[in-house]
């Protein structure tokens, strides 16, 4: 296997490794597959971008982010009311 | 509010804390931090829990999407097989090579409706005996000399020298401004004889290997597989063929009916290769080492691939 070009272009020769696809791939999102095609075997890899992000799971990371602000929110007016 | 010990005097009031008011205090402080801590740990479990969530939709919508795009491609390759199975079924019930007009019309409902199979092409034996009549013959139904040609190292054509068999395109469809020159052309000569050997052996539609028909100064032979559209400027071909049988010749296969076609146009034809959510990569496990890239989807620029391997 020969890897070539930039941080994000690479073109390897050869079929890589699971772990150097895993770490290339976004969260390790690796799909692999060998397909008859007339007599020859090809391999299709498909690997997962950040791109990948669905809205449902924005959405989720928002509502944590939420939740944790009004946990902290709560607990000042606690503290501020025991002070007073 | 802790109970206090009031002090009034002089109309002021002050505070005069006791042990009571200190033990409340402590406690209140505790129950505070004790609050604030139970909150963090909540909050962390919920987001490992949410995060959990989060991958495996993420994951699940990978799937899909890369399953999806698998079979896209299957299915398009899939496609170019059944075509060239009927093409060779047009053969066998007609009995004879058919005629330019005729294999036009066969082939245009297949071409108009593909989005990557650059060119089809019927591609007959020729002996080095029967040549001078080919050439004749191609000559005479291209209305321009006609001869056969060969690739040279430079990727550029040039008569082909004698040799036993050729095996060169004598119909090309779609016609395009570049189907004189490449009409005659030897397909032996750009690599394909392992491809048609073993389809002649099996009788089954064989894919070629990856195979270089231009370099960075494209040459015409490149319309073969792609157009001077195609923003790909792609230079490796890959070609479906299948034998042609005809009754009067019981060995050797009358001819070759193929399909050329580029990677990146025959995937992009398929799936969204616009789409910047996956990166797809295709490798020939059967090729040696050294040959097994096919094609990728470029992350960074989201565009195609030169299919230039780094050596």
């Amino acid at each position: 296997m020969q890897a070539s070009g930039g941080p994000t272009q690479v073109v390897w020769d050869t079929i890589p490794s699971p772990d150097t696809l895993s770490a290339r791939a976004y969260q390790g999102l690796v799909y692999s597959t060998d397909i008859d095609v007339g007599g020859r075997t090809w391999t299709i890899i498909c690997l997962a971008t950040s791109s990948i992000q669905s809205s449902t799971s924005k959405c989720a990371s928002i509502l944590v982010l939420l939740v944790l602000t009004l946990g902290l929110l709560a607990d000042t007016m606690l503290i501020q009311s025991s002070h007073g | 509010m802790a109970r206090q010990t009031r002090a009034f005097g002089r109309g002021q009031a002050r505070l005069k804390p006791t042990c009571i008011t200190a033990c409340y205090r402590v406690s209140a402080l505790f129950i505070v931090l004790l609050a604030f801590g139970v909150g963090i740990a909540l909050s962390l479990i919920f987001w490992h829990v949410v995060d959990d969530q989060q991958h495996e939709v993420l994951n699940g919508v990978f799937q899909r999407e890369a399953t999806n795009r698998t079979s896209s491609v299957l299915l398009e390759t899939a496609r170019i097989r059944d075509f060239l199975i009927d093409l060779g079924s047009a053969y066998m019930v007609a009995g004879y090579q058919l005629q330019p007009s005729q294999f036009d019309l066969f082939c245009m409902p297949f071409i108009n409706r593909s989005g990557d199979t650059r060119s089809v092409s019927y591609s007959p034996l020729v002996t080095l005996d029967q040549r001078a009549a080919f050439e004749q013959m191609l000559s005479l139904e291209e209305n321009a000399t006609t001869i056969i040609t060969q690739l040279t190292p430079a990727y550029t054509l040039e008569p082909a020298s004698p040799r036993p068999l050729y095996l060169p395109i004598s119909i090309l469809f779609p016609p395009s401004n570049h189907s004189n020159e490449l009409v005659g052309f030897d397909l032996w000569s750009a690599g394909f004889e392992n491809a048609t050997a073993q389809a002649a052996a099996s009788r089954l539609v064989t894919c070629s290997s990856r195979t270089q028909l231009s370099n960075s100064t494209r040459t015409d032979i490149v319309m073969l597989h792609t157009s001077s559209l195609d923003p790909t400027n792609e230079q490796y071909a890959t070609l479906f063929t299948l034998p042609i049988y005809l009754p009067t010749a019981a060995t050797l296969p009358t001819g070759f009916v193929s399909a050329f076609t580029a990677l990146p146009v025959l995937v992009c034809s398929v799936i969204d290769c616009s789409d910047p959510s996956l990166e797809v990569f295709i490798f020939d496990r059967s090729a040696p080492p050294t040959e097994q890239y096919l094609f990728q989807l470029v992350r960074s620029s989201l565009s195609l691939s030169l299919c230039v391997p780094s050596h």
